[in-house]
């Protein structure tokens, strides 16, 4: 049952990128994107009848944006689905604990200050390096004031993110007015400057600390039981809970660096995957990994035929059409 | 075996338990009893291993404070007073929890009278449907554990029970002690805990007043002086070990008849 979900969510993933890749200002075959892509991982084995332009479009735009989205959206939605169990708190999401105000801040000190210094790893590099920051920053305010409680740590990188938001704006602020474009574009999210050589990076990150959450879906079930129940069940709650923050910075860190702030993935994708598949998240946690994968791949898909040839911003995207479902599927379903 | 020495818990400035001493064995079902605040429940999660505490208590022999989760957890299963969910799993899945090793779950939710109950949203139970659900949880907990001898500890099981739940959970309690494991819980009404205890623990301003037999422990005194109440202990018949703490002026009958049969619910109620 479990092998056979899998296999259809699989199935649908490597569908969607197929389609996505296809659409575009230049629609090319849905034949042509997998002929090209094999064309590309073994050559010689079809005899190319598209042209090198198509080829260019298919594997150098359109697929590594393509994998950059599924990445993405699976990074945010598994880490909003980690934390909401962590938190006990259903409204927890990859933005809400600091993380992404960190990575906003380095990005416009890049964007506004400090120049093209590392080439185009300069934003990415600089967003990481502020996510980092900022979480190290709201572990040592939690454990300052020695909070290791859920509220306590919501608190804690809420009050962080104030501060880091606020000093974000100083930067803005002090920096040429006609960079603000720039940062404003990027703070909506956007998934345009894909490149193969860029995707190890959020893969190197992803693949590890995505498995390993998965592979707590049993302390996540028991932590929302709360913490006192948890650690009779042979957890430390406290300590759990900081693991898995580590594990979902790294991965929001990362996924911020590469795309901006995408909102509504982490927040709603895990809840939408609990209304299908109940709640127990050793089916919500990777649910949510492919859910936001797809969803961020169609929202994506959307960016950029809805006013092609030119982009809308991702997030723009997601939040709109993603909220707007929600609404609806809450007015159908009252409970 | 669970033995304390001089245990003392702070919180703040505020003393919560002053110097407890006594050794708690399995195979016996011991109840703590006393007023509000006078320390039951903290007493209970120091036992478990939940808060930090002065002194010594000794799990089986292991001292509390420096066992891993991982180990209590196989040592004891806590029933707190109230456990809420944050999310809607399913009867099965809360229950599943407990069990330390893959086990099924539908005899635990039979033996708390949920048979059937399994695939029903959690968060959607009557207050005392849930409290027989984490005792369930419990229970799975006792039976896939490591350890012998097995504790239960459990605090107001029994709080949103109707009547014959109330019984049933009482006798399951003396049943797993019967079988060699260790019972503790937090009762507040006196009668089911003389019906059902082997020794009584009454605390008073976090520290230990009396302890022992029910019989023993139960007197008017106790009543007069631990919960500042002026109702006599009846004793129903005079010979049986039941006895009944006058809860109206005037009512002298019993409110269980001390002979009730042992009652498992044959059937899951609607509204627990």
């Amino acid at each position: 049952m479990r092998a056979a979900l899998f296999a259809l969510c699989l199935g649908a993933l490597v569908l969607s990128v197929g389609v996505a890749v296809s659409v575009g200002a230049v629609p090319i075959p849905f034949g042509t994107v997998w002929g090209i892509a094999l064309n590309q991982l073994h050559p010689g084995w079809i005899t190319p009848d598209w042209s090198p332009g198509r080829a260019a479009i298919v594997w150098e735009i359109r697929f590594p944006r393509v994998i950059l989205a599924g990445l993405v959206g699976a990074g945010l939605a598994t880490v909003g689905a980690a934390l909401q169990a962590v938190t006990r708190n259903p409204l927890a999401d990859p933005h809400l604990l600091g993380i992404s105000s960190g990575g906003a801040f380095g990005a416009i000190l890049a964007l506004m200050h400090t120049g093209m210094v590392l080439g185009l790893l300069t934003v990415p590099v600089f967003a990481f390096a502020g996510a980092l920051g900022a979480t190290a920053l709201v572990l040592g305010v939690a454990r300052a004031a020695r909070a290791s409680s859920a509220d306590r740590l919501v608190l804690a990188g809420v009050a962080v993110s104030f501060v880091i938001m606020a000093l974000a704006n100083v930067l803005i602020f002090l920096g040429d007015p006609r960079a603000t474009h720039t940062v404003v574009f990027w703070m909506l999210g956007g998934l345009g400057l894909a490149q193969w050589q860029h995707l190890l990076w959020p893969l190197a990150v992803l693949g590890p600390a995505g498995l390993w959450i998965w592979a707590q879906a049993p302390g996540l079930n028991a932590m929302s039981l709360g913490d006192e129940t948890a650690a009779t069940l042979g957890l430390n709650p406290g300590r759990f809970r900081l693991a898995v923050f580590v594990a979902s910075a790294l991965i929001t860190g990362v996924m911020v660096a590469f795309s901006g702030l995408i909102g509504f993935v982490g927040l709603m994708v895990p809840h939408l995957v609990r209304l299908a598949l109940g709640a127990d998240n050793a089916r919500v946690v990777p649910g949510s990994s492919f859910a936001g994968a797809l969803f961020l791949i169609w929202a994506d898909t959307g960016a950029r035929v809805v006013i092609a040839p030119e982009d809308l911003p991702v997030g723009v995207v997601t939040g709109l059409a993603g909220g707007v479902f929600f609404l609806w599927l809450m007015a159908r379903r009252p409970d | 075996m669970i033995q304390t020495e001089n245990l003392t818990l702070h919180r703040g400035k505020r003393v919560i338990l002053q110097g407890l001493n006594f050794t708690l064995r399995p195979g016996e079902v011991s109840v703590l009893i006393g007023p509000n605040g006078s320390g039951k429940s903290t007493l209970l999660a120091a036992l478990s291993g939940a808060l930090p505490y002065r002194g010594s208590v000794r799990l089986n022999g292991a001292e509390v404070a420096r066992t891993a989760p991982g180990a209590l957890a196989e040592a004891r299963a806590v029933m707190a007073q109230a456990t809420s969910l944050s999310f809607p799993f399913s009867v099965a899945e809360v229950v599943t929890l407990g069990a330390r090793r893959p086990l099924a779950v539908e005899p635990f939710l039979a033996e708390v009278g949920l048979a059937g109950f399994g695939p029903r949203n959690a968060m959607e139970l009557s207050g005392g449907e849930a409290q027989r659900m984490h005792l369930a949880r419990a229970l799975i907990q006792a039976e896939t554990a490591a350890q012998a001898p097995f504790w239960l500890m459990l605090d107001e099981p029994v709080s949103s029970l109707d009547l014959a739940h109330q019984v049933a959970v009482m006798d399951r309690a003396r049943a797993f002690a019967r079988g060699g494991g260790g019972v503790l819980m937090v009762l507040h009404d006196l009668n089911l805990a003389v019906r059902g205890a082997d020794r009584l623990l009454a605390l008073h301003g976090g520290r230990l007043v009396a302890d022992g037999a029910p019989s023993s422990v139960l007197t008017d005194a106790l009543i007069a002086g631990v919960y500042d109440c002026a109702l006599p202990v009846n004793r129903v018949p005079a010979a049986s070990p039941f006895l009944l703490v006058q809860s109206l002026p005037g009512l002298t009958a019993p409110l269980i008849p001390a002979n009730l049969p042992a009652m498992v619910p044959a059937k899951p109620s609607a509204a627990g």
